[in-house]
């Protein structure tokens, strides 16, 4: 494994190529190869925004469509409710990333470090694992009004139907608190990855040396360097929750849906031609993500210089001289009042996840029942019947899938040390993120079978990749460009070759974020739909293709079951990874 | 340092311009040799060499091969009944069934589709369960196979007139029937006394219970088919006919449907979650009739509420009704693709779902309670027993219950009511 792992990195990043001096334009085995892999990870986006923009402006010969005109942009302006529509995405997307954000520089401020933040990872491991799809049914029967807490509610009274009450409202709250609740995790775990790369202690000790308490520190210095280190998550999370569509169904309103949905719709049209003017709302939502996107960044780095001129310009109130002044009991209670806060959130998340272990179990449940009325293991029988080759397939799929991401993305950072010009090619990685799945693998498979490839294994692994290694190589970036180069020119120094440092040092180091990288990969790819169906024809089942298909039906028990058997992969690999060791400090505690 | 390389900037471009002109050079001949995309296409067409040989050839040749079929894998009645029904397929008949479970038809004619698109003629779906727009979809981009109906010995029991046309357009022996459904409502008797057995009742309910009352969104089947249901209603019966032919103008169009748009005005404010959310189709109805969120539900497989309250999935105080003046009946169906490479097991796979053993166990409420397309009375005596010896669960509708059928308007209609509804209310 060592060896084939670096021979394939030396042939991606070109390593050979400082050896073998200037020779320029010859065709090395390494180059051929290390062009193979760019195409294999550009090929796919390139195809796919061709099946996207081909349409988008008229041409569409099997429909007859065969020449370029405007008439895909007057059919999309034209849909009604678009205006409400752009006002959904907005409201829903920005919404849920603030408030992921939110929850995330609490748990930064007030839990971050402590044994009760602590509990609280651990705790949210379920969320984390659990596909999107599944926590937003959990929520939606947990707060419905048909759902568990009203029931519990009404308990004491005698009620024979639900009360009314808008949930999911019409605004896209529901749907960005919805979105909230999974993403938070995410940015934590993200956090919590930047700041094992940060000398944590010593700069604490330091301000504390200074006279700041620790809430202060967290907030003036541990804050920003967090925040610097998770702004491409950040970014992720945003562009996911504005292009978002199965939670946006269960949890957004349905008479003027989201962007996102709307495109789904008119791709799943009886009338093919519909497909045009989903083409042109597909560049218009990844328009309207990027815009959103940089507008983000700006924002954020503005805040971060105000943060920095505020920190430097105001002391703290009530220090150094009197502990106990009411400006710490402030700042108490401000810490209190944020870890409940985080307290209800994790429990209504927990909430959720065991309602929905609750209906997989129940045979018979309907309102007004706090509980099932009668239990039984026949849900989970029948949808166990013909799910081993689903499960097997899944499994095998999302090891391979997060390994060559993990390595791919190695593989690009050591390019990228090397070249420092690869903005273009990540912006490449980014664009399945950003794009409608449905449209855009549409175009990667009609180019796929042009090819001559049959639907099958191979394309399902690069319609995965397009999507897990983004998410790889973003877990692992902050980490990767926070490490204490000082070890590596150390070992250089002493004679070792780049690869011995690659893998002896950085890698060993690294292994609790490559793990936590893997796992997230893994994660994803488990939840692939889109890409598994398009590309596999249907000939690769996994837990989520045939679990989806049952949430389509009337019986709710199965849905559950469905959710519950997605999470537990993903679950499983997140409690491993968290075994691995985080590695020593990385700077070194100067005496 | 670099010289010898393009900046990455320029390579990344480089690569996707040679992927764009891939794309392009790959696909120009299959899309250039493209029919263009007919509106009635294949009529009258010859039988397939394949389907005009003797029967006992075709099942030889299917002997071995590996069919994919697509249908739909959202109930678990359909999923178990296609499991048993494969296993026979493979015990006598030597093939294998793949049932390939899929969220949403629309899928699979996107398959078929792109594959279309790259030019292949070895697709990867063998089989499928289709109808209405669907078909029309893969009908009008030649993508279905045929006609192979007549030469299926099983289609010889075949209800009369049943399959000629698919929601008004002609199937052309493209596709064989395999299930009758009709549109049933069902309500909960624990919430209402008599069940609205019209759509003005339905309307009068709303008003006495505001946020009970709602329909699935159009343009998904169920809720088209809702509004198709209350134009025939609300119209004249003396000008119903007219829903037979194309719609013949806009003004034609908006005379006729004036009472359904003033029908939904009325019903819309007062329905669940003031008709901002609508259940993404019949199922997600009647999950909320099970949780008592809304009062009525509606499905088109007939022995819907005797399957689901014998699953415990709906409570056993709901019971079905139909509307007094009828309501819409159509015909699902199997279908092969033109592209579709193991033909031959596919039509013997066709043919064994089409028979009286396999059509009896389908219509049994225990297992599916799916109405047979058979003409029951004309089977052999020991074809019919199966039949016969079906139970009644609680919870079915007898054929008399049922009534006949109204046929489904033409598929211009539903085109003009979707497109009209989207434009009254969803802005």
């Amino acid at each position: 494994m060592g060896a084939t792992l670096s021979q394939l990195i030396q042939l991606i990043t070109g390593r050979r190529r400082a050896e073998s001096g200037t020779a320029s334009l010859s065709l090395t085995p390494a180059r051929v190869l290390r062009w193979l892999v760019l195409l294999l990870l550009l090929g796919p986006t390139a195809l796919g925004l061709a099946g996207l923009v081909a349409p988008a402006f008229g041409l569409w010969p099997t429909l007859g469509f065969e020449n370029i005109s405007g008439v895909a942009w007057q059919r999309w302006w034209a849909l009604p409710g678009l205006a409400d529509g752009f006002r959904l995405t907005l409201i829903s997307g920005i919404g849920g990333t603030l408030l992921a954000i939110l929850l995330t520089l609490g748990w930064l401020s007030a839990a971050a470090g402590t044994p009760f933040g602590e509990r609280l990872e651990r705790l949210l491991a379920p969320v984390l694992a659990m596909p999107h799809l599944a926590l937003a049914l959990g929520l939606l029967w947990l707060a419905a009004p048909s759902g568990v807490l009203m029931r519990l509610l009404l308990a004491p009274f005698e009620v024979l139907v639900p009360p009314q009450f808008p949930l999911p409202d019409a605004h896209g709250i529901t749907l960005a608190i919805g979105l909230a609740l999974k993403e938070a995790p995410f940015l934590m775990l993200m956090a919590q990855t930047a700041l094992s790369r940060l000398p944590v202690t010593a700069q604490m000790q330091a301000g504390q040396a200074l006279g700041y308490s620790l809430p202060q520190l967290r907030w003036r210095i541990l804050m920003p360097q967090v925040m610097r280190a998770i702004a491409l998550p950040i970014g992720a999370v945003l562009a996911y929750s504005l292009a978002v569509v199965d939670v946006a169904q269960v949890l957004g309103p349905t008479r003027t849906p989201t962007l996102a949905v709307r495109l789904v719709e008119l791709w799943r049209d009886s009338d093919p031609t519909a497909r045009l003017p989903a083409s042109v709302g597909a560049l218009v939502l990844a328009l309207l993500v990027i815009v959103t996107m940089a507008l983000g960044a700006a924002l954020g780095r503005q805040l971060l210089n105000w943060h920095r001129d505020w920190t430097l310009n105001t002391p703290p109130p009530g220090m150094p001289d009197v502990p106990g002044s009411s400006g710490s009991a402030r700042v108490d209670s401000i810490g209190r009042a944020i870890r409940v806060m985080l307290g209800i959130v994790t429990v209504i998340s927990l909430l959720a996840f065991a309602v929905i272990a609750l209906q997989s179990l129940a045979r018979v449940w309907f309102f007004p029942s706090l509980l099932p009325t009668r239990w039984g293991l026949e849900s989970w029988q029948q949808a166990l019947a013909g799910l081993g080759d689903a499960f097997t397939n899944s499994l095998w799929l999302a090891v391979l899938v997060a390994t060559l991401s993990v390595i791919l993305s190695i593989a690009v950072f050591e390019r990228e040390r090397e070249s420092g010009r690869l903005r273009g090619f990540i912006v490449c990685l980014y664009l399945p993120l950003l794009l409608p799945q449905a449209s855009f693998l549409f175009g990667f498979q009609v180019g796929w079978l042009s090819l001559g490839a049959n639907p099958g294994w191979p394309g399902v692994v690069i319609g995965h990749l397009l999507f897990a290694l983004p998410y790889a190589w973003l877990t692992l970036a902050g980490p990767w460009a926070r490490f204490d180069v000082r070890l590596e020119q150390a070992a250089r120094l002493l004679g070792s070759s780049r690869l011995e440092v690659l893998i002896g040092i950085r890698l060993r180091l690294m292994l609790r974020p490559l793990a936590i990288s893997w796992a997230v990969a893994f994660a994803v790819s488990i939840a692939q739909y889109v890409p598994t169906v398009v590309l596999g024809g249907g000939r690769v089942p996994t837990l989520t293709t045939e679990t989806l298909a049952l949430a389509t039906g009337a019986d709710p028990r199965l849905t559950a079951v469905a959710a519950c058997l997605q999470a537990c992969l993903p679950l499983l690999i997140f409690l491993l990874a968290r075994w691995v060791p985080a590695g020593r400090a990385v700077t070194p505690t100067r005496g | 340092m670099k010289t010898d390389h393009l900046p990455d900037r320029r390579r990344v471009l480089a690569l996707m311009g040679g992927s764009l002109l891939l794309i392009a050079g790959a696909s120009v001949s299959p899309w250039a040799a493209s029919i263009a995309y007919a509106s009635d296409a294949g009529k009258g067409k010859a039988v397939p060499t394949l389907a005009a040989l003797e029967w006992n050839a075709i099942t030889e040749k299917a002997r071995g091969q590996r069919i994919d079929f697509h249908a739909w894998g959202g109930s678990q009645a359909t999923n178990s009944y296609l499991r048993d029904q494969a296993e026979i397929a493979a015990k006598r008949h030597g093939i294998e069934v793949r049932h390939i479970k899929i969220a949403d038809t629309a899928e699979s004619v996107s398959t078929l589709l792109a594959e279309k698109a790259a030019g292949r003629s070895d697709g990867s779906i063998d089989a499928i369960w289709i109808n209405g727009e669907n078909f029309r979809a893969l009908k009008q981009a030649e993508l279905m196979w045929g006609p192979f109906v007549s030469r299926l010995p099983n289609s010889e029991y075949l209800l009369e007139e049943i399959g000629a046309r698919d929601f008004g357009l002609a199937t052309d022996g493209m596709e064989a029937p395999w299930g009758r459904a009709q549109l049933i409502f069902m309500y909960d008797t624990a919430l209402l006394e008599t069940p609205p057995r019209s759509m003005s009742a339905l309307l009068e309910v709303a008003r006495a219970n505001p946020g009970r009352v709602t329909y699935p969104q159009p343009p998904s089947f169920h809720g088209t088919t809702f509004l198709k249901q209350a134009l025939i209603e609300l119209m004249p019966a003396g000008q119903r006919d007219v829903l037979i032919t194309s719609v013949t103008d806009d003004a034609q169009f908006a005379h006729i449907t004036a009472p359904l748009w003033k029908y939904l005005d009325a019903l819309h404010p007062l329905m669940w979650a003031q008709g901002e959310r609508q259940p993404a189709g019949a199922e997600e109805q009647m999950k909320l009739l099970a949780q008592r969120s809304v009062w009525v539900a509606l499905s088109f497989v007939p022995q819907e509420v005797a399957n689901g309250r014998k699953e415990g999935r709906l409570p056993p105080t709901v019971e079905p009704y139909i509307h007094d003046g009828g309501t819409l009946g159509n015909v699902h169906y199997l279908a092969i693709p033109a592209t579709a490479q193991h033909k031959a097991a596919a039509l013997v796979w066709i043919n064994q779902l089409m028979s009286a053993s396999a059509q009896a166990a389908k219509a049994d409420p225990a297992r599916w309670g799916d109405e047979t397309v058979l003409d029951v009375a004309r089977l052999p005596a020991e074809q019919r027993m199966a039949f016969d010896e079906l139970p009644s669960l609680p919870g079915s509708m007898s054929p008399e219950a049922l009534g006949t059928p109204l046929s489904e308007p033409h598929p211009n209609w539903t085109d003009a009511l979707e497109a009209e509804w989207a434009r009254r209310y969803r802005n």
